[in-house]
């Protein structure tokens, strides 16, 4: 072994350090030459790494949230114009605004319905599909072409196939005792589910994979000891796979209610501009682009609309975060 | 277990601020929320109040200079066009250089624009639509060509270019460009089954007729789509609804009674199965229907008559045109493309001089000769040559030509309609959805539409 400095740390060989058990700053002679990757490590290393993703974060998320909740608290328009400070006007007209209120509440139904759906059925589909079988390649790759597709056109192939002349109400008048179209795209309560079926079907490959990965780090062996103790699939599925996949189903809950508080495209698609009949099917997002993006918008107001979305969105995480915790416990 | 939690909401949180405040409308999440429309309203900073500030002290001098010319959605087919009339210009003007863009003038066009407007960095001449020169000329951000080229307005259609003066500055914040007159286009095969017998001359009368059409065809065909967003503005101008007061600072359309009959009227075409149930609030385009057959009165725009010809060959065939019935006045509502300066360039004579070269009489003439466009201009001396007053064309096409050609020559804007796009637009919609589909009166959603109108003007 090579000499032993008075600072405990022993070197190994030329190039490599090992920390002893008094670990100290390590000193080396400004004389001798770095070899190999040592050239490279300096203290500024990581930073350009990670700089460039700090720095597009920054740019591209932080900031614009930061001017989000200053505009929100002014009479900003789209094109500009003077800008006043409104204090919290913006937040009492959104309180006080029958349409927020509506918007809010189907954007929490949509979560609250799409969620349990996209935890649970991705699941299931991802044991069906898992381990090898005859086609299994096949199946698993049908699962995930909704994922692969863009929402918009798979809206529009929903919107075609649920019109009141669709091939939907087509086979339903034909084989069944409903004489006339179900209004799927214009009834307030249909139409909403009708978006939600879309989301949870174009979500189902995506977290199927997910689920996938997940299953592959479940012990083989916690299987094999069930079954010698004589449990059956379901069991086997309620006291291995469920406590095996249970972190995946934490982030499966967290991306999809994330991504169901921000729904758009599927009710733009399906109940046009205005959201369904008068509006009613408008969800937050929805809501915010009517009044903030348009050319005559107005931007404060919108702005904070973003910000009541954020807090509901962080709230519902912080709730779901305790509950996973307790539950934890 | 502590250190564990508050990691985990950190990471929570960041994930949320990822999530909402990204200006992103990527929609790359899939599953949930696949497509949104952003959780961000702004992703631009305040831009000071009185609009831009001149980018140029000289702009009534020589034209020269680099300048950035951005139209909307027209390089794809029209390259050779513009390349030539670009290049002509640069010959008529060696001093001047053009940079042509195009914007894909899809769902963000207006965010880009208004993203642009705010940053003061809007191209050197640009296509705007009647509602975006009329905010940014209520900005300060458009030059007034009256200023720069008392001279420019000669050549429009008298009507149309005394029309677009604005009443807010009374200003000439733009020059008009291409356009498609209204004209009925009908399917003449549906037109029999349904017992009609000759085109309707009123709003009024085309909405009786739509009501026959729903009482014969027993499903099976359909007068009209229900989402009006295309035509209503062209109907209540035809029957002399009151848009707005008279300099344009409150909406007044809830007050009047034509246009609560008019609402009135579209519910009973809804009631009578005139027109498709969802289509209260599917596409405003009826291209798609009336394609397959199942609608009886098509696009009132001209140019869908094309489409038709190269892809529904059996329903053009069987398609008519009629005129579109006038404003009370005899006149027909001008709703076209215009072609703005804005005051942020930095070479202002030379972008106007573009601007004059690409609205002229030739240049507008050369454009709606190509076998790839059906548009008209809005200069007097290309809509008299015979291309259009000897209606070109075969069939329906020629016809419509015709037709539309000889309205043009009486169009007049109405400096209210601008005002009805954005949030205005929206809260109209919404009142025709509840109206026709009888969840309200016709009185009380037109004036509860009227008030959120107004509120949006306020504040």
């Amino acid at each position: 072994m090579p000499a032993s400095t008075a600072d405990s740390t022993v070197i190994e060989r030329p190039g490599q350090v090992v920390h002893t058990a008094q670990p100290a700053p390590v000193r080396r002679s400004k004389s001798r030459p770095q070899l190999g990757a040592e050239r490279f490590r300096k203290w500024w290393t990581p930073l350009l790494w990670v700089g460039p993703s700090v720095a597009a974060l920054i740019a591209f998320s932080i900031v614009p949230f930061a001017n989000t909740v200053g505009l929100s608290f002014t009479d900003a328009r789209a094109l500009g114009g003077p800008v006043r400070s409104v204090g919290l006007d913006n937040y009492r007209i959104l309180l006080e605004s029958n349409e927020f209120r509506n918007a809010v509440f189907n954007s929490i139904l949509y979560m609250l319905i799409a969620v349990p759906l996209l935890v649970m059925l991705p699941l299931l589909v991802a044991c069906l599909v898992n381990g090898t079988f005859r086609f299994g390649g096949f199946f698993r790759s049908a699962f995930y072409i909704p994922a692969v597709a863009s929402t918009v056109v798979i809206a529009i192939v929903w919107q075609m196939a649920l019109r009141d002349d669709g091939p939907v109400n087509a086979i339903l008048t034909a084989v069944t005792p409903i004489q006339e179209a179900v209004p799927f795209l214009s009834d307030r309560w249909l139409l909403l589910f009708s978006a939600i079926a879309l989301t949870v079907w174009k979500g189902i490959g995506f977290y199927m994979v997910l689920y996938l990965a997940a299953l592959a780090n479940v012990d083989e062996t916690l299987y094999e000891a069930a079954t010698i103790d004589g449990a059956g699939p379901v069991r086997r599925f309620f006291h291995v796979t469920l406590p095996g996949v249970r972190p995946m189903m934490y982030v499966v809950g967290v991306l999809s209610a994330i991504g169901s508080l921000r729904v758009f495209s599927e009710i733009y698609i399906l109940g046009g501009p205005t959201g369904g009949i008068g509006g009613q099917d408008a969800t937050v997002p929805f809501y915010i682009r009517n009044v903030g993006l348009a050319v005559d918008g107005k931007l404060g107001l919108g702005s904070a609309a973003s910000v009541m979305l954020f807090v509901l969105t962080v709230g519902f995480l912080l709730a779901s975060q305790r509950l996973g915790s307790k539950a934890e416990e | 277990m502590k250190r564990h939690s508050s990691r985990g909401v950190s990471a929570l949180s960041c994930l949320a601020v990822l999530a909402l405040a990204g200006c992103g409308a990527s929609g790359s999440d899939p599953g949930a929320g696949g497509g949104s429309a952003s959780g961000n309203a702004s992703g631009v900073a305040a831009k000071p109040a009185a609009g831009c500030k001149s980018g140029d002290q000289n702009p009534t001098g020589k034209p020269e200079g680099e300048i950035t010319f951005q139209t909307t959605n027209l390089k794809k087919d029209f390259s050779g066009f513009f390349t030539k009339l670009i290049a002509d210009f640069e010959k008529q003007y060696p001093d001047v250089k053009v940079k042509w863009i195009d914007d894909p003038g899809d769902a963000g066009f207006n965010s880009r624009i208004l993203a642009q407007a705010r940053a003061c960095d809007l191209p050197d001449v640009v296509n705007v639509t009647a509602d975006t020169v009329n905010e940014l000329n209520k900005a300060g951000d458009l030059v007034d060509i009256d200023k720069v080229a008392p001279d420019a307005g000669k050549v429009f259609v008298p009507t149309i270019w005394d029309s677009i003066k604005s009443t807010s500055n009374a200003a000439h914040p733009a020059l008009p460009w291409y356009w498609g007159p209204s004209v009925q286009v009908y399917n003449k095969d549906l037109w029999q089954k349904a017992g009609l017998s000759k085109p309707p001359t009123t709003v009024n009368g085309l909405l009786d007729d739509a009501v026959q059409v729903g009482k014969k065809s027993g499903g099976k065909y359909y007068a009209i789509i229900g989402n009006r967003d295309w035509d209503y503005m062209t109907d209540w101008q035809s029957l002399g609804v009151q848009l707005m007061n008279s300099d344009q600072t409150k909406f007044t359309f809830g007050d009047d009674s034509k246009a609560v009959s008019y609402l009135d009227k579209l519910r009973q075409v809804y009631q009578s199965g005139g027109m498709r149930k969802d289509s209260v609030t599917g596409p405003g385009d009826p291209t798609n229907d009336y394609s397959a057959g199942t609608l009886v009165w098509g696009s009132s725009n001209a140019s869908f008559l094309r489409y038709l010809q190269q892809n529904a060959p059996k329903v053009y065939d069987a398609s008519a045109v009629a005129p579109y019935p006038t404003n009370p006045d005899g006149t027909v509502p001008f709703n076209g493309q215009y072609v703005s300066v804005p005051t942020n360039s930095k070479h202002q004579a030379a972008a106007v001089a573009f601007a004059r070269f690409l609205t002229n009489d030739a240049n507008q003439l050369a454009w709606c000769k190509d076998p790839k466009v059906v548009i008209f201009p809005t200069t007097s001396a290309a809509l008299k040559d015979p291309y259009f007053t000897s209606g070109s064309g075969s069939g329906a096409f020629g016809e419509a030509r015709k037709i539309a050609a000889q309205a043009a020559l009486k169009a007049k804007a109405n400096p209210a309609v601008p005002y009805f796009s954005g949030t205005v637009s929206t809260a109209i919609q919404k009142a025709f959805q509840q109206v026709v589909t009888g969840q309200k009166p016709a009185a009380t959603a037109l004036k509860e539409a009227q008030d959120a109108a107004n509120a949006s003007l306020d504040s």
